[in-house]
């Protein structure tokens, strides 16, 4: 499973900087997923459902009748990033992070070249204080380039600079065009070095999560990190990954039971 | 576990229960959230939307909520909420919630816990009990989002059956007793009913009754007699430390022209815009608007709860209604 690529398509970073001053700032709308960002995180579809601009949800899967948007017919370099799209384009999107914001990691889903629909990602204005991390690592993504995100796999955005990263992100088909395209792409991230913390060679041990349970109460640094992460599966992975580092090992599972245990035991307080 | 008193800021006691006759205690990460929502549970539910609240869940004995009360004993209580069920007391914690500088703990379950540990515990002292409620309220009534001055808490109904030993841990702090036509109150539970007005969910000796008594009931009569049992708890113990009776038809009213004066809470024109936009919405439902629902529940009511009411209900509604007006008039 490949993570991320650069494609051998490039734009025109200033002509796609020059659109960006044609949108005014009441057109930005707040991204719907609150859960997952603090700061600013707003966006402008240039293309949506019934080519509505504030219709920022791009729902994967669906094959609904996305169309241009208003915005879009304004914007000369963006509608020639997307011409040069030889694939079927679904949704297209202006998404800005603001200057200190961040998006807490997560994953998105169905997202990848495997699932036949991608999410690529052209940087518009960014900076080296934008940290993009995919799966662990870092990817570093400069104005003009067109990059593939797998994002089915865990990613965090943290903009430590003064000023608003925006990119360009395009959901699309994946066809023989676009698979040749990926094929020729020059600069490769290998698979995944962090991967999901498999439970083929870890033994079962409850009494192991018990002890890495009683550590965290204790270790408030380490409770910081984990209270970062909202999605479940990125949640129990950590856990597992954390009690490893502190010589303790136990598998997903037994994290897993563990969460239901304590939900249970909520839940039948009264009983 | 070498988990001290210092490791738990930050965390909240959601659950007291014993374990070979010793009282534990449950713990969960809250971090800043406000209790915003209508009843404690629905915060503790929504904390445990975070994997990390949900998995780690240090216990410890119940002692740990003293040390905890030593070391960061949190805001005295300024009042207390008492009610009959089913009468307006969810709409005044919203609206007092709703301002940023209060704290409003809506009937947590580790609060109802103390109260009633006798009955899962006959060894349990009063005096445990007085010293526990004071810990537990100490532990849940932090500021946590930062400047939060006051605290006020809204009981279960039937808790204030427990009035003086609640009185005896909190000999000064006002109190309010909530209630409501009879008729509208035993119909809004026959339809959905609460802990208390199902036989067996709350201990029948709570109520002075007894249980194969209250098995052998009709359920109409089984509800008006513990509302009963709560109407007559509070009237009793207004004539000895007088608290403010409010009936449902004052509200929202009563909230700024009696409950927040009587609590000692000063409102400035902004919390009275937010009491008034409270106010507009149902407490228990935030997607529906308040407003009396007097009449339907008034014509939902059939033959039999209406004799039923008449009977167990009516006498004693009669004397909160005198109550509440002589002390108005005076």
């Amino acid at each position: 499973m490949l993570s991320c690529l650069k494609l051998p398509l490039t734009f025109d970073p200033q002509g796609l900087k020059a659109d960006l001053d044609k949108i005014s700032s009441d057109e930005w709308v707040r991204h719907f997923n609150d859960r997952y960002y603090e700061g600013e995180w707003s966006g402008v579809a240039l293309r949506a459902v019934d080519g509505v601009s504030t219709q920022l949800y791009s729902d994967p899967g669906k094959d609904e009748a996305f169309t241009d948007t208003p915005v879009l017919g304004r914007c000369p370099s963006l509608q020639r990033a997307l011409a040069a799209l030889e694939c079927p384009v679904k949704s297209a999107r202006l998404l800005k992070l603001g200057a200190g914001a961040r998006i807490i990691e997560h994953r998105d889903y169905n997202l990848s070249l495997d699932d036949g629909e991608v999410r690529l990602h052209v940087a518009i204005t960014t900076s080296p204080l934008v940290d993009f991390y995919l799966n662990g690592e870092r990817v570093v993504m400069n104005p003009g380039e067109c990059w593939y995100i797998n994002a089915n796999l865990p990613h965090k955005v943290e903009n430590r600079s003064d000023t608003d990263r925006v990119h360009l992100v395009i959901d699309c088909k994946v066809d023989d065009w676009l698979r040749s395209v990926a094929a020729s792409a020059s600069e490769q991230i290998e698979p995944p070095r962090v991967s999901l913390a498999s439970d083929k060679d870890r033994p079962s041990s409850p009494e192991a999560l018990d002890r890495f349970c009683n550590l965290v109460f204790e270790d408030f640094a380490l409770q910081g990190r984990l209270r970062q992460v909202i999605d479940r599966e990125l949640f129990v992975d950590l856990v597992v990954r954390l009690g490893e580092e502190h010589a303790l090992t136990f598998n997903a599972k037994d994290v897993d039971e563990a969460l239901r245990a304590n939900r249970r035991a909520w839940l039948e307080r009264w009983l | 576990m070498s988990i001290n008193a210092h490791h738990l800021s930050g965390w909240i006691p959601i659950r007291i229960y014993f374990k070979e006759r010793r009282p534990l205690v449950d713990w969960c990460w809250i971090g800043t959230r406000r209790f915003s929502e209508p009843f404690f549970d629905h915060t503790i539910d929504a904390c445990q939307r975070l994997p990390f609240s949900n998995l780690f869940r240090p216990q410890t004995p119940i002692e740990m909520l003293r040390e905890r009360h030593e070391i960061q004993p949190g805001l005295e209580p300024e009042g207390f909420i008492f009610h009959m069920s089913r009468c307006g007391s969810t709409l005044v914690s919203q609206m007092l919630a709703a301002l940023p500088k209060n704290v409003v703990i809506s009937e947590a379950g580790p609060i109802d816990s103390v109260l009633r540990a006798k009955f899962r515990e006959p060894s349990v002292t009063d005096e445990e009990r007085t010293d526990w409620l004071r810990w537990i309220v100490s532990a849940l009534g932090q500021p946590r989002a930062g400047d939060e001055k006051h605290l006020f808490i809204k009981f279960d109904s039937w808790s204030v059956m427990d009035f003086l030993l609640i009185r005896r841990a909190y000999p000064a702090v006002p109190w309010v007793f909530l209630y409501r036509n009879p008729v509208e109150v035993l119909v809004s539970q026959l339809e959905h009913r609460g802990a208390h007005m199902v036989p067996g969910g709350i201990e029948p000796e709570h109520f002075g009754m007894k249980l194969d008594e209250v098995f052998q009931m009709a359920p109409e009569e089984y509800c008006a007699r513990v509302l009963a049992r709560i109407c007559e708890a509070a009237l009793q113990h207004h004539e000895s430390s007088a608290g403010m009776m409010i009936n449902y038809d004052q509200l929202p009213e009563a909230v700024w022209t009696g409950v927040a004066d009587f609590f000692g809470l000063e409102v400035s024109d902004a919390d009275m815009e937010t009491f008034r936009l409270v106010a507009k919405v149902d407490a228990k439902n935030p997607g529906l608007g308040f407003e009396s629902d007097s009449r339907p529940k008034q014509n939902k009511a059939n033959e039999t709860v209406r004799v039923t009411a008449a009977r167990w209900l009516a006498p004693v509604y009669e004397q909160l209604e005198t109550a509440r007006l002589s002390s108005s008039e005076a």
